[in-house]
């Protein structure tokens, strides 16, 4: 059992260093999403084709919202009243849409990537 | 009620089957009822306390703190399970050898009971934060209580169906080979947790230059469908996966496999010993 627990610990220590020695936080562009009434403005964003873009959502709604894409695999849930970050990209040419899971009906979006 | 009913249903299926196969792989296990029902109580709390968090824990980390925290839900759990399929391999070895019995049982029923609710309350977490949220957001808004109770009590109710027919469906698998075939569902429902933890932490920002997609599998069997989401948790099926992702899951079942091996290479080695010594 022990041997077990060190090789656990080892296993966790060397993930965590790939994790420390894999962050590339650059600085990217903004784009700025408000929710309101359960919709996104705008509802259609375009960036550029492997470009790092940082999403602010602003949910200026009273209830969470849970802001997700299938097509570039982010989700994120933001709580009433709060702002939440996603980052995208790089991405290839290509619509990719995204959706408010909470308020499917009314919360839909795309991005477009040039 | 509706929409309380699908979000629910949805999201329980995830808790659903891993419970199932953690279950079935762990037939024997003295009380289990009752502390399945830890479990599920330990899962609830903890997805209140969570959802009463969310803000709090969005912020960390510059705005990231949402998807680190569910990277490491999602990596302790795997660990959890990891864990348990090494213990019992290399406890089964042990067993076998000294006492001549077989059987998932006798292996399961001396694993540390633990295990169990702690299986179950790590894997119901992050779904279950995500029901709490919903169903909040439901009723501020206006939707009364009674509508959202009944949405997503029903769409427990379905979820756990899905899950007890999963379970009824293992258990029927005969004694011989229920053990490897329980072994191979954890090790890969393991792998598929390492894998959605590696696309929160792309999320967070990491692992930029390997975050590129390999293939896209959509037209076969896509995420979005019932069946891709099921697949999706037990054996970590993604329709694009990225490199890190198939680094991460082959490494898993990799190092699993490796610490599987040793361990039953080390009771056979120090049995023979043994052997030896009284003949």
């Amino acid at each position: 059992m022990k041997k077990l627990t060190s090789k656990a610990i080892l296993f966790t220590l060397t993930l965590s260093l790939g994790f420390v020695l894999n962050i590339n936080m650059s600085s990217a562009k903004e784009v700025h999403i408000e929710i309101e009434n359960h919709r996104f403005t705008p509802d259609v964003v375009e960036i550029n084709e492997g470009e790092r873009v940082r999403l602010i959502i602003h949910n200026k709604d009273a209830t969470p919202e849970e802001f997700e894409s299938n097509d570039f695999h982010r989700e994120k849930i933001i709580s009433g009243n709060s702002k939440g970050i996603v980052l995208v990209g790089p991405l290839k040419a290509g619509e990719y849409k995204f959706f408010g899971e909470f308020h499917e009906d009314t919360a839909q979006g795309k991005l477009i990537v040039k | 009620m509706f929409p309380s009913f699908i979000i629910t249903f949805r999201e329980f299926i995830e808790i659903a089957i891993i419970i199932s196969v953690v279950l079935a792989s762990t037939n024997g296990l003295p009380n289990r009822y009752r502390l399945v029902f830890c479990g599920i109580l330990f899962g609830i709390t903890g997805s209140c306390i969570i959802a009463l968090f969310t803000d709090v824990i969005s912020n960390f980390a510059e705005g990231f703190g949402q998807e680190l925290f569910n990277a490491m839900i999602l990596m302790a759990a795997a660990f959890t399970i990891g864990w348990t399929v090494i213990w019992m391999k290399s406890h089964g070895q042990k067993i076998v050898t000294e006492l001549k019995h077989k059987g998932q049982e006798v292996v399961a029923g001396n694993l540390p009971r633990v295990v169990l609710p702690a299986t179950i309350g790590l894997a119901t977490f992050r779904e279950g934060s995500e029901i709490v949220l919903f169903s909040y957001g439901l009723i501020l808004g206006g939707e009364s209580m009674s509508n959202v109770l009944l949405g997503s009590i029903g769409g427990s109710i379905a979820g756990t169906v899905v899950g007890v027919a999963m379970y009824m469906g293992l258990i029927k698998i005969s004694p011989k080979y229920i053990f490897q075939v329980t072994t191979t569902m954890l090790v890969l429902l393991t792998a598929g947790m390492m894998s959605m933890a590696t696309k929160y932490l792309v999320s967070a920002g990491y692992f930029e230059k390997t975050s590129f997609v390999l293939w896209d599998s959509s037209f076969i069997l896509s995420d979005e469908s019932f069946i891709g989401e099921f697949f999706g948790i037990l054996i970590g099926y993604t329709a694009q996966p990225m490199l890190i992702q198939a680094i991460v899951y082959v490494l898993t079942i990799g190092i699993i496999c490796a610490i599987m091996y040793k361990s039953s290479k080390n009771v056979a080695h120090t049995t023979s010993r043994s052997e030896n010594k009284h003949a």
